[in-house]
């Protein structure tokens, strides 16, 4: 189990893209349930006007496949001096095979089930399923994150609350 | 452009479609700029595009290209492979070249490289879209 509180010190993002609520189980550095509450106040949604179809609220794609990577690397981290984030910056590296079966939307909460398959030098790599209550909405073949030293990129101190 | 569906931000600045063949050529542009929803918060004080938000882009141009069909707006079904080879940030521009084919039994599929204005590489991906109501879905 991980709270929120503890994925904001797990994890590099700030609220608005920190896309995990609560890590509901966890076998360190092998698998986990994560969940994440979707709602209507997030900005995702704060551009539609009234009376747009339902359709048009489906949780948008790129923020499920994050939310599920984010997830995979509290996985990473939990593992035996697997990572450590200090002083480094994490990216997405790649995907594969990530399919979508339903939909999500305002009201609903995604469950991510996943499993860290393995990490080679600074690469993690991940695999599992999105469910909505009890019907499954995403297979995730692979996805995979690396870590690199921060020096690598210019700091953008300016860029803060801009 | 301001999509009208879901969306994390205003992923696609400009967006030109042709016709190729069976399929369309999409090229899309985004300047990535810090006041965009998201983007204070990847990462606080330092602040790259989100590698999704690349997928976002393409997402959003080939919707643009696609547009309304059976049962609805096309929608992304797939990301078959996605492989980033750098980072963005503010001040940079991305454009994209998007080919989409139909496939067999419905549906397209979404071929796109994503590059700097310098042409330097961000990303390649391949995607599936189809209609909510249409064959495949």
């Amino acid at each position: 189990m991980r709270e929120y509180g503890e994925l904001r010190s797990i994890l590099p993002h700030g609220p608005q893209m920190l896309l995990v609520d609560r890590v509901e189980w966890l076998a360190p550095g092998r698998a986990l349930r994560a969940v994440k509450a979707i709602t209507g106040s997030e900005p995702c949604y704060q551009h539609l006007p009234p009376g747009l179809p339902r359709e048009r609220y489906a949780y948008p794609a790129s923020l499920m496949l994050e939310s599920f990577g984010q997830a995979a690397v509290v996985l990473w981290a939990s593992g035996p001096g697997e990572l450590s984030l200090d002083g480094r910056l994490l990216m997405f590296a790649a995907a594969r095979d990530f399919r979508l079966e339903g939909r999500a939307f305002p009201g609903d909460v995604l469950r991510h089930e996943i499993e860290f398959e393995r990490s080679i030098a600074d690469s993690g790599f991940a695999a599992g399923r999105i469910w909505v209550g009890d019907q499954r909405i995403a297979t995730v073949g692979s996805v995979i994150a690396v870590v690199r030293p921060a020096s690598l990129l210019p700091a953008r101190a300016t860029a803060r609350g801009s | 452009m301001t999509p009208l569906y879901a969306a994390p931000l205003p992923a696609v600045d400009q967006v030109q479609v042709r016709r190729a063949g069976p399929g369309l050529v999409v090229t899309a542009t985004k300047d990535i700029v810090t006041g965009d929803p998201y983007l204070a918060a990847h990462f606080p004080g330092r602040t790259v595009y989100p590698g999704v938000f690349v997928l976002e882009t393409v997402r959003q141009a080939a919707i643009a290209a696609l547009g309304e069909g059976p049962g609805g707006l096309a929608e992304l079904s797939a990301v078959c492979s996605l492989r980033f080879a750098g980072a963005m940030h503010p001040g940079e521009r991305l454009c994209a070249e998007v080919t989409i084919t139909p496939v067999a039994g419905g549906g397209f599929r979404a071929a796109a490289r994503c590059r700097r204005a310098d042409g330097s590489d961000v990303a390649r991906m391949t995607l599936e879209f189809r209609y909510p109501g249409g064959a495949g879905a």
